[in-house]
């Protein structure tokens, strides 16, 4: 098991976030972790991610067989990769000075980008459909641009596990698609672990291996799309009939109101 | 201004007069150096003085006993110490000054200030006085001995200054120009600061028969660079403040070929009360500086 | 790459051409270069004004990127009415026999800019960001507060008060009072020192920038390394501040300048920042030197410099949210 979840809470002063949660995470499989606004799916992205305070949590992470928290920054680097929802840029880097800077946890600090860097960040670069974007200054790119450079500098850090905090929430379409299909690939061909934070259940359906879906911090079904999508499931979570169909294609589970 | 004040009072002892609230037997009204005119009832007997240098004035005209409040700084004659203290200009102690009842202040300014206006807010007759050159000391001394009662007194002392001054000037008018010394006041080291030609120690240094390097700095005292001084080349330095001592000028990085500072004509520990202060011992400091300059 | 390149080959002769006329400039008359004398009376001024300009403008760049907002500045943050305030009271307290007596100055200079500093960091932290608009309003804050309690200090001044008021405006030429100029090596020392290793963390800095939940993602131990940057920047302030008074805006100004040639890559900043810093303060002070026989104070210079400049920015920035 790449990640495993014991027992985990957490609390913001009074309110309890997460109510002990418990799950593990297989390498090479993409998670999708579902739950209506308020039901801990950042908090949880968060935690994973080694990013709260120790004094709220209670439970165990553990990565790769180690407690997250005895990583350093440096090295936990070089193995979770995180995306998060909101991107602020405060100066003018170009999209692609903003890529590169995904591989600084393999650099020493005077330690110039290498050959190997640059081809990491080109790759990664052209993976997420922005090469076109990458002499322009980050902060005259679109909400959806933007998100595609911080998912690029994601992947050129190389990580084992990508952390996605709603990576598809301002892209259109066909991104949102060209991204999903990306982690998708990332899984199959290079055994990377991603959970990925969605709003959308169908995209969740029809991209994910496995669902897990909270509701008011805890964890009320994990499994598979098909075990996790029935209206049973959503009905009591969201607080709205829905009703399953399966994908013309795929033949995945998708959701309808 | 002398002429004023006695039109006034003849005026009044005719029988015809400003009618104020307060007129009495002698209604006096006193036009002041910024053209204020203000009206007393009588004769003050309670004055509160707002400037070292008035206090030396009161006391010299033997008035002290009429005094009732001093500033922290008024230090002479010894005797006045002893007085109620009303604060400075700075932190003025308006409370103190209330509770002393006093018929009259007089205080140092060049244009009305806040200060000013608060006296008139309280209700405090105020006379402010100039005190940038001799003409104000000696009228100044003029109108406090009318106001004391003893303007024969007043006339005496200002008789003593014109002569001691006469006899500096004799001195000095034979020395031709170029064979003044060239001097250098220092107020401040840190930043360097200097007076110049119309401030008043730069009138006593003119006076005293020197010529002010920082003279045309265009203001009464400002900060000024050090090159300055090495360029105009003074031959006397004269330390006004207790900041540097003659060693440590020696020692400035730049300023060793200063003639000043090659022959050690560098005088600090100078009684400042006596130079720096417009009252009635300015000859004092002027003989002090005529000593520096010509027969050290 | 280009442009900045391109900034270097000009700025070198141009630094050599600001010494000159820096050395040159003075109320003894322009030139003078061959008077021992003069000389020995411009050159500290003018390694001062070098020194400032370059800790001042380097702090800017540095504490910009750490907090992610182009508007930081330690005149802005409150670091110099805290050095300044330190500064003060070491002189109401007689610490210093003028500038250049015991440390006494320069270490109250530096605890109180540093504490200015966290107070700032304090108030204006929310969870784990340092969001823009809170930083702006704890550094006004701050000042503020330092800025009533100079006022305290300028209240119960006696002599002392010509020595505070110039060192308020920012002055080089307090340099002078010195009696030897091991001071000046100190600061030289504490400001080369500052900016290498500000320059040697030049990468992490443009994570930092990013904000502190994506830089910590990036591998960066974010606490650690913000507090050695900010620790960096004050100390650098305070030297200034302890030797020269406060000198607003080139901290501000300075890394804007650079920014617009060379972007906003900190490894091509700091350095750029630096060079172009010293180069303003110097050519600020040789202005204020020659403009009338009385010293006028180079932090007033500054100030009105660097208020058009601001203004100018506000004006691009409207312009670009249209």
């Amino acid at each position: 098991m790449m990640m495993e979840v014991k027992n985990l809470s957490y609390k913001y002063g009074p309110l309890k976030a997460l109510d002990d949660v418990s799950f593990s995470l297989p390498k090479g499989k993409v998670i999708g972790l579902l739950g209506p606004n308020g039901s801990g799916k950042s908090t949880l992205c968060l935690c994973l991610a080694g990013m709260l305070d120790r004094k709220g949590s209670s439970g165990e992470i553990k990565l790769a067989e180690q407690d997250l928290g005895s990583f350093a920054p440096e090295i936990l680097a070089r193995k979770m990769a995180v995306v998060f929802q909101d991107n602020h840029f405060s100066f003018d880097y170009t999209a692609y000075e903003i890529v590169l800077m995904g591989r600084s946890p393999y650099l020493r600090p005077l330690q110039p980008e290498g050959p190997e860097d640059h081809r990491i960040a080109e790759k990664a670069i052209r993976d997420c459909d922005c090469y076109a974007l990458k002499d322009r200054p980050v902060k005259s790119l679109s909400g959806g641009e933007r998100q595609r450079v911080v998912l690029a500098r994601a992947l050129a850090q190389a990580t084992p596990v990508l952390l996605l905090d709603e990576p598809t929430n301002h892209l259109d379409l066909k991104h949102q698609k060209q991204i999903l299909s990306l982690i998708r690939e990332l899984a199959q061909a290079s055994n990377v672990l991603s959970l990925v934070v969605l709003h959308d259940l169908n995209l969740a359906g029809q991209f994910c291996d496995y669902l897990m879906l909270l509701d008011q911090g805890r964890l009320v079904k994990q499994g598979t799309p098909e075990e996790v999508l029935t209206p049973g499931n959503l009905n009591p979570v969201y607080q709205i009939e829905v009703h399953k169909i399966s994908h013309p294609l795929t033949g995945r589970p998708q959701i309808i109101i | 201004m002398k002429q004023t004040l006695c039109f006034m009072v003849a005026l009044l002892c005719l029988g015809c007069g400003p009618a104020g609230k307060r007129a009495s037997r002698l209604g006096l009204t006193v036009t002041d150096d910024l053209g204020r005119s203000v009206a007393l009832g009588s004769f003050p007997s309670r004055i509160i003085s707002f400037a070292p240098s008035l206090t030396e004035m009161i006391c010299a005209l033997g008035g002290q006993d009429r005094l009732v409040g001093v500033t922290s700084w008024c230090n002479w004659p010894p005797q006045v110490k002893q007085k109620a203290v009303v604060g400075d200009m700075m932190n003025p102690n308006f409370e103190r000054m209330v509770s002393l009842k006093p018929h009259l202040a007089v205080m140092i300014g060049s244009r009305p200030g806040p200060l000013l206006k608060k006296f008139e807010a309280l209700d405090i007759p105020v006379l402010c006085f100039k005190d940038e050159t001799v003409a104000d000391i000696r009228r100044a001394i003029e109108v406090l001995g009318l106001l004391l009662e003893c303007p024969v007194r007043a006339d005496s002392l200002n008789r003593e200054m014109d002569q001691q001054l006469a006899v500096i000037k004799t001195a000095v008018d034979s020395v031709p120009r170029e064979k003044r010394p060239k001097v250098f006041a220092e107020l401040g080291s840190s930043p360097l600061f200097a007076a110049g030609d119309s401030s008043f120690i730069g009138q006593m240094i003119a006076l005293a028969g020197g010529i002010n390097v920082t003279g045309n700095i265009g203001s009464s005292y400002a900060a000024v660079n050090p090159e300055l001084v090495v360029k105009n080349d003074p031959d006397i330095i004269i330390v006004l403040h207790p900041q540097a001592s003659k060693k440590q000028i020696q020692q400035r990085v730049g300023w060793r070929n200063i003639s000043a500072v090659k022959n050690g004509r560098i005088y600090p520990g100078l009684d400042q009360d006596v130079i720096l202060r417009p009252g009635p011992r300015f000859t004092e400091g002027l003989k002090i500086l005529y000593g520096i300059f010509y027969a050290p | 790459m280009r442009r900045d390149v391109k900034a270097w080959f000009y700025l070198l002769p141009l630094s050599l051409l600001t010494v000159l006329l820096g050395l040159a400039s003075g109320p003894a008359g322009f030139g003078l270069l061959n008077d021992p004398q003069v000389m020995a009376i411009r050159l500290p001024r003018v390694m001062l004004g070098m020194l400032a300009g370059a800790g001042l403008a380097s702090s800017g760049a540095a504490l910009q990127a750490a907090l992610g907002n182009p508007l930081a500045e330690p005149y802005l943050l409150g670091v110099s009415g805290g050095a300044a305030f330190g500064a003060a009271l070491a002189l109401l307290l007689g610490l210093s026999a003028g500038i250049g007596g015991a440390l006494g100055l320069p270490l109250f200079s530096l605890a109180f800019g540093l504490l200015a500093l966290y107070a700032v960091y304090r108030l204006s932290k929310v969870g784990f960001r340092l969001p823009a608009e809170t930083v702006i309003l704890s550094g006004i804050i701050v000042n503020a507060f330092f800025s009533a309690l100079i006022m305290l200090l300028l209240a119960l001044a006696g002599r002392q008060l010509q020595e505070m008021i110039y060192l308020l405006m920012g002055n080089l030429g307090m340099i002078f009072g010195t009696q030897s100029l091991y001071l000046l090596w100190v600061c030289a020392a504490i400001i080369i020192l500052c900016t290498a290793y500000l320059w040697s963390q030049g990468r992490n800095l443009d994570l930092l920038s990013l904000g502190e939940q994506p830089a910590q993602s990036l591998g960066l131990p974010v606490e650690k390394l913000k507090v050695r940057i900010l620790v960096a920047s004050a100390l650098m302030v305070a030297a200034v501040v302890s030797l020269a008074g406060v000198i607003g805006f080139v901290g501000l100004v300075v890394p804007h300048l650079a920014r617009m040639i060379a972007g906003p890559k900190n490894s091509r900043l700091v350095p750029l920042s630096v060079v172009l810093g010293a180069n303003l303060l110097v050519l600020a002070d040789a202005l204020a030197r020659t403009m009338a026989p009385q010293e006028i104070p180079v932090g007033v210079i500054t100030s009105l410099l660097g208020v058009p400049f601001f203004i100018y920015l506000l004006r691009r920035k409207k312009r670009s949210v249209l």
